[in-house]
């Protein structure tokens, strides 16, 4: 009767993690491969990165090109997305801490890290 | 890379890099289609118009063809057979199953807007009411290929108690199935899906974890339940060939023949096209693959499991209704209303007498 219960615990706690209603999760994430390395930036319109979500457990970032090009999915492995992308990131997160002295307005495009202790608004 | 939540930035940010980094990583040679970006707002559009008008047809049909059925045994509560109390049980998953599609209807269309208790609570009474329904129909084949091939009688006929416990031991499994849909399941907003807010764990899978996930509803929610229908029903064809050609061994017959295929007729679908998804997502690690190839499963997974629910609404029919003395059960509701059946009724009760007489031996209701 012990082996029977364990069995039936150990079943159910591995047949629980799925979708409410699906009853199979699936991974929908954006990228259907690694992603392309590099973009030229004079194309670039808008730059969007997506950390893990409940359909996804990878971080994506996702170029939008400039003259409706389209939409491309960045290798986060590559040496452009190293050196450009995410040094920007780090950029951001600096200037969030010293709200008050920034200058000019923010484009409405843009959207802050809500892990900032201050956003931009 | 530590990012939070979605983070857009414009071409300001990259200002100062413009002139400074070199195209040492440009690759000329670069596949076309190479970064293809799969979004999900066409198989999203499809699910809001799809469910509401599917599910709200499942709802209404079958709760009605299932109210009924709860209504007649309660009539009769006094004297229910074994497959009576099995149908019971079903008919009672059925509804509770039934009753959560509004729900998913209204989170296809807007989003999850009822909070995180009402999506546990909804969330697991979909997966028990699930996995029950199956279970139950699984129960009734065996009870049937024991007392006809083997003239076994698991259960008494004065001893129903002992049927509810093993619906009750049925229904406490599946419980213990949807544990992890109360400890899990959420009100989780979803960058990837438009922002909506969705019933489903705050976190994806790893990829192995699907896997497994997958596994287990193949075995527990259709391999195993096919196994023992085919089994106790293709014995339960053989035994009843062997015998006398009589016209009521031919209708049961086709009774059997029916719910096997609308078993089959139901789930397999879903299953198949929950194995192509499977197949798919793991070819897609080392491979290119097809944007439409992945909408396409994602609107076959939605179209199928949608067809699967609406055996919930065939139940009634084939378990129930398809019983002689049932529909005498029906009848005799109806007469005090006023329909008027008498003469019909009349007939089918001296047509089917002797029937009803070896219906009593075997205590099964469809026969």
């Amino acid at each position: 009767m012990k082996t029977l219960a364990a069995f039936l615990l150990l079943t159910c706690l591995i047949a629980g993690k799925v979708n409410g209603q699906d009853n199979t999760s699936r991974a929908r994430c954006f990228c259907a491969d690694k992603g392309i390395n590099m973009v030229l930036l004079k194309n670039i319109e808008k730059v969007e990165i997506f950390p893990p979500s409940p359909s996804c457990n990878k971080n994506e970032i996702v170029v939008t090109l400039k003259n409706g090009a389209g939409q491309k999915c960045l290798n986060p492995d590559s040496k452009f997305t190293q050196n450009v992308v995410l040094k920007a990131i780090g950029k951001r997160m600096q200037q969030s801490v010293p709200h008050s002295t920034t200058t000019g307005t923010v484009k409405s495009s843009m959207t802050s890290s809500t892990s900032a202790p201050t956003a931009f608004k | 890379m530590n990012v939070d939540s979605k983070t857009t930035f414009s071409m300001k940010d990259f200002s100062d890099y413009t002139d400074l980094y070199n195209y040492s990583d440009y690759n000329d040679n670069e596949s076309y289609g190479a970064g293809a970006v799969c979004t999900q707002d066409s198989s999203m559009y499809f699910d809001s118009i799809f469910k509401p008008i599917l599910y709200s047809l499942a709802a209404v049909v079958g709760l009605l063809g299932n109210g009924l059925v709860l209504i007649v045994l309660w009539k009769k509560r006094a004297g229910l057979n074994v497959t009576d109390i099995f149908i019971l049980h079903l008919s009672l998953a059925d509804i509770l199953l039934l009753l959560t599609l509004p729900f998913w209807a209204v989170e296809a269309v807007k989003e999850w807007i009822f909070g995180t208790p009402l999506c546990k609570l909804t969330g697991a009474m979909f997966r028990i009411n699930f996995y029950c329904g199956i279970y139950m129909l699984s129960c009734i084949s065996l009870d049937r290929y024991l007392s006809i091939v083997h003239a076994v009688q698991m259960y008494s006929r004065k001893k129903p108690m002992a049927v509810h416990c093993c619906c009750m031991i049925v229904w406490f499994f599946c419980f213990l199935l949807s544990i992890p849909d109360w400890i899990l399941l959420g009100a989780n907003k979803d960058s990837r899906r438009q922002d909506r807010t969705e019933c489903v764990n705050s976190e994806a899978l790893s990829d192995f974890w699907v896997l497994v996930n997958r596994l287990i509803y193949h075995f527990l929610g259709f391999i195993i339940p096919a196994i023992m229908m085919v089994f106790c029903y293709t014995s339960i064809l053989l035994r009843l060939l062997l015998g006398s050609k009589c016209m009521q061994k031919k209708r049961a017959i086709h009774v059997i023949v029916a719910l096997v295929l609308a078993f089959f007729i139901s789930w397999t679908p879903y299953n198949i096209a929950l194995m192509a998804d499977t197949i798919h997502t793991n070819r897609t690690d080392n491979n290119q693959t097809s944007c439409e190839t992945r909408t396409t499963l994602d609107v076959a997974i939605t179209a199928t499991s949608t067809f699967a629910y609406m055996h919930c609404c065939v139940n009634p029919i084939l378990y129930a209704f398809v019983g002689v003395k049932f529909r005498q059960h029906l009848l005799d509701m109806l007469r005090p209303l006023g329909f008027k059946l008498k003469g019909r009724a009349g007939l089918v009760s001296r047509k089917s007498s002797g029937w009803s007489e070896s219906v009593d031996t075997s205590h099964t209701s469809a026969f």
